[in-house]
């Protein structure tokens, strides 16, 4: 049972269409004043205050521009604010900061003052938490906390390996309690990219109630393929599973199974397609340098 | 023939103890992960969410003086360490060793081999400030999540500390 306050009651049903008007946008050779249009009817599916199947945006939100995932400041060699200000630089439109694991809450990552420093610079922000099925309410508590933090805009939960066999209830529990916890919360979750692969994974319960938006960690650099098959088989996947949320397809700049970076054109040909909340997996490391600079040559807008 | 008697006595004595001190000491010298049957007595209470490390596999335990360094395993850093050297070095039987016994045997050719490329891929970065302590089957367990993502649990078995998880695997790709 959703909770009354959430934003959005339009069912637009021609959405469930974008992901396959996007492909067509990034890999045809409609002029550009046909892609434009067509990349505004994206927009317009995905990124009004009006619902989307399944789901909608925050209230008053609309990203100026695609998402990049933070796991902690630490790992970047950054402070808060200079990695907000490398991502205001970068053109990057919202971060996804990790606000706890389970039933956790990283009160001295994830707080008031490390969320205003991106807010401040004009960038939206949204907690993540990494979930198990090992305690539900627990984790229900603690990522009520993270989605109350002020100047957060919504809540992505972070389900992966742990859901796989039969934990739908707890998934139906999880996206439940925290809806009942947070009345009106933007609720989404993120999961595997390629989803044909985890035939038991409840992609179903959360679609149904984490469904605001799904985030598939379609991670083509990790798993040695190109950009484009890829990008084309998590499509004909998530056709395939007709899952309703609307889809805010992830990227990773994680390097090759053989160790090659993957390449600035290649990470923007991914984003030029994929509608306009996508978004990059993650800030860089300050173990891997020379992906920084490379953040401010994508294109964080389409 | 009095005399005599005390004699055999005293070299069956001194055989004894000549005994117990080689027994101690190549223990202690070949001290291994795999081959903790002897640390179970000090870990009776071993309950069924710690895997047990009652049967060391052969290979394990056919090698005691080639172990690692207890140092080398001596906090979950240490380990995590040791486990990023071994990898590099194309150590397999001895990144086996870092793991608990029941975990020992998924190191194997291939996901050694797998390993290897996942941690040319990804920066190795242990979120240690957020690490869990607990308790497990008598053990003290610290769960960290090595890539932001699943929480792998250290074991203290015996003063070594003993992953848990091949975490060095890639989750969920195909």
């Amino acid at each position: 049972m959703r909770v009354a306050g959430h934003v959005g009651g339009e069912n637009t049903k021609g959405c469930r269409g974008r992901v396959l008007v996007s492909t067509l946008v990034g890999q045809g050779s409609f002029a550009r004043v046909g892609a434009i249009a067509l990349l505004s009817l994206v927009a317009a599916c995905g990124g009004s205050e009006t619902a989307a199947p399944g789901g909608s945006v925050p209230l008053g939100w609309q990203p100026p521009a695609k998402g990049l995932w933070i796991w902690y400041f630490g790992y970047t060699g950054m402070t808060a604010a200079q990695a907000a200000q490398t991502a205001k630089d970068a053109g990057v439109g919202y971060v996804l900061i990790k606000s706890g694991q389970d039933a956790s809450y990283w009160d001295t990552r994830y707080n008031a003052a490390s969320v205003a420093e991106f807010t401040s610079r004009g960038m939206k922000v949204f907690a993540w938490a990494y979930m198990t099925p090992a305690d539900v309410p627990g984790s229900v508590q603690a990522a009520a906390l993270a989605a109350r933090v002020p100047g957060t805009s919504g809540l992505v939960i972070d389900a992966e390996i742990e859901f796989e066999g039969g934990h739908d209830l707890e998934a139906q529990q999880l996206c439940e309690g925290l809806r009942a916890a947070v009345p009106g919360v933007w609720l989404a979750y993120t999961s595997f990219g390629w989803i044909g692969y985890h035939p038991t994974f409840p992609f179903d319960a959360f679609d149904r109630y984490c469904g605001d938006a799904f985030f598939p960690q379609v991670y083509w650099s990790d798993r040695g393929v190109t950009w484009s098959s890829g990008h084309a088989e998590a499509m004909q996947m998530l056709e395939a599973a007709r899952l309703q949320a609307p889809v805010w397809i992830v990227q990773s700049n994680d390097d090759t199974p053989q160790g090659a970076s993957p390449a600035t054109a290649d990470l923007n040909a991914f984003f030029d397609l994929t509608p306009p909340y996508s978004s990059l997996w993650e800030f860089p490391s300050s173990a891997s340098p020379a992906k920084l600079p490379q953040l401010a040559l994508l294109h964080w807008t389409n | 023939m009095r005399a005599a008697r005390v004699l055999a006595i005293a070299l069956a004595c001194a055989a004894v103890v000549a005994f117990l001190l080689l027994r101690r000491s190549g223990t202690d010298a070949g001290r291994n992960p795999a081959a903790t049957s002897e640390g179970q007595p000090r870990t009776p209470t071993a309950g069924p969410s710690t895997p047990a490390p009652a049967v060391p596999t052969p290979r394990a335990a056919a090698k005691p003086s080639a172990g690692l360094d207890p140092e080398a395993l001596a906090s979950p850093q240490a380990t995590v360490g040791t486990e990023l050297r071994l990898l590099e070095g194309g150590e397999q039987d001895l990144f086996r060793q870092t793991f608990l016994p029941a975990v020992q045997p998924q190191v194997t050719a291939d996901a050694f081999a797998a390993c290897r490329k996942r941690v040319r891929q990804v920066p190795v970065r242990p979120d240690w400030e957020m690490a869990e302590a607990s308790a497990s089957g008598g053990h003290r367990v610290i769960r960290v999540s090595m890539f932001g993502k699943s929480m792998t649990g250290f074991h203290e078995v015996d003063g070594r500390w003993l992953a848990d998880a091949l975490w060095c695997l890639p989750i969920g790709l195909p």
